[in-house]
């Protein structure tokens, strides 16, 4: 079923649609949350949360967008939130630690110990990185949005999008050279 | 243009000055002969891409730089056929690409990690049925606006049921307010009794009298703009008339 087709199924109280789009989009939306939080509680109750404004902002979708930018500019503003929120608390309980431990967010039995070791340095570099260039970072090359797409999200133009995502790719890059990363070992 | 080239590129650089086609030859110039700016120039990252690509290689000077740019600038597989040349005959810019390939894939590992199974049922959780009842009806209201004869169609199921439900309870339709319902409740009733009303006036009998002044009073304070309807015209021209008779009648009486 088309994702169109879907949301409106959703907007007439079709449940079981509902319960289709949440299966279809929730690790991407989990995906989203983990460059946002990293810890692995956090980024799922955090993806509960977005899932919980989108639902009530369904009717806020207009027909001729593309569903999957929208969904993720929602859940962007969602994490931003919780982020900002996190800054807060944090500023009044200063015993808190400023960062949790990174959680792999691959943590399973059936992954093989290298592929989720990768995948926390990758994290781990990312976290390292601006405000920019991890956001660039997550829309871009995580989430593989067109940079036309990123442009309309973020409000500026396809070109300033196009030199932020060199310079954010270029950075991690040397990121993960720091963290002693030989070429070949990201395969 | 400032005269000193340098200070031109660089609030270029800085997004300070516009940089035209024609205008692209003279900055290529200056590069050519200023190594200060060539390396401010190609670390700007704000400068547009496709500028400094055109640039780049307008100067032919660094085909590396011009490539790894390229390698950087990746949407897909698909290689411009002067990348996928240079790139056939450089092995630094070759390992480049290799090592943005395997980053690029490493990333896209990221998109959809591991998630337990209970994590739809918990969205559906919070998204329960009061709030799917509510979230229904405005689905439902929102899905009928959108359609543009819904304003038609609503004034017209608004305009039925008002009307049919103000005949099955017997009321005629007259858009009135409390002060209007007064008003034709007292017109009803004086026009009912004429015929009284005329006896009223030829016989003048006091405590009557009284009785319809009042109510002539209280017709006049509803509504003194209708006093020259039909009924009310009628009523002050016989009020006149008797008077005049009855000053004639006591004339006579008198004289
Ligand atoms: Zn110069
Ligand atoms: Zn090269």
């Amino acid at each position: 079923m088309q994702d169109s087709e879907l949301i409106q199924r959703c907007r007439l109280g079709d449940s079981l649609a509902w319960e289709h789009l949440v299966e279809k989009f929730q690790r991407r939306i989990f995906g989203l949350a983990l460059t946002y939080v990293h810890n692995r509680e956090e980024a799922r109750d955090l993806a509960q949360e977005i899932f919980v404004r989108v639902f009530n902002g369904l009717n806020q979708f207009k027909d001729d967008q593309a569903f999957v930018p929208w969904l993720l500019a929602m859940g962007r503003n969602c994490c931003i939130d919780r982020i900002r929120r996190l800054k807060v608390r944090n500023r009044y309980h200063t015993d808190m630690p400023e960062q949790a431990e990174f959680a792999d967010p691959s943590d399973s039995p059936h992954d093989d110990l290298e592929t989720s070791g990768r995948n926390k340095t990758l994290y781990k570099a990312i976290d390292g990185l601006s405000e920019q260039s991890r956001e660039m970072i997550m829309l871009k090359d995580i989430q593989g949005l067109k940079f036309r797409e990123i442009s309309s999200m973020l409000g500026i133009p396809e070109g300033t999008v196009k030199s932020r995502s060199v310079k954010a790719r270029s950075d991690l890059l040397c990121a993960l050279k720091d963290q002693g990363y030989q070429q070949g070992s990201l395969t | 243009m400032n005269t000193n080239g340098c200070d031109w590129v660089q609030a270029f650089c800085h997004r300070q000055a516009e940089l035209s086609r024609e205008k692209q030859d003279t900055l290529t110039e200056h590069l050519q002969t200023c190594d200060a700016c060539l390396d401010f120039w190609s670390q700007t990252i704000d400068v547009p891409t496709n500028l400094k690509v055109d640039t780049l290689n307008a100067l032919s000077l660094d085909p590396c730089s011009n490539a790894q740019l390229q390698i950087l600038e990746l949407e897909s597989d698909q290689l411009e056929p002067l990348l996928s040349e240079h790139l056939s005959h450089c092995s630094a810019c070759q390992d480049a690409y290799q090592q943005m390939t395997a980053l690029q894939a490493a990333l896209s590992e990221l998109k959809e990690p591991r998630l337990d199974e209970l994590f739809v049922a918990d969205v559906l959780r919070k998204t329960s049925r009061r709030r799917f009842s509510w979230f229904r009806m405005r689905g439902v209201i929102h899905h009928m606006i959108q359609r543009p004869r819904f304003a038609l169609e609503l004034a017209y199921a608004f305009a039925i049921l008002i009307f049919s439900s103000a005949q099955l309870a017997g009321i005629e339709w007259v858009p009135s307010t409390g002060v209007e319902m007064k008003q034709q409740q007292l017109v009803h009733t004086l026009n009912e009794s004429a015929k009284w009303t005329q006896d009223l006036i030829e016989n003048t009998g006091t405590k009557s009298q009284q009785r319809f002044s009042s109510a002539v009073a209280t017709w006049q304070e509803l509504d003194p703009h209708q006093a020259n309807q039909t009924w009310w015209t009628w009523f002050q021209k016989t009020l006149n008339r008797t008077k005049e008779k009855k000053t004639g009648d006591n004339h006579d009486r008198n004289g």
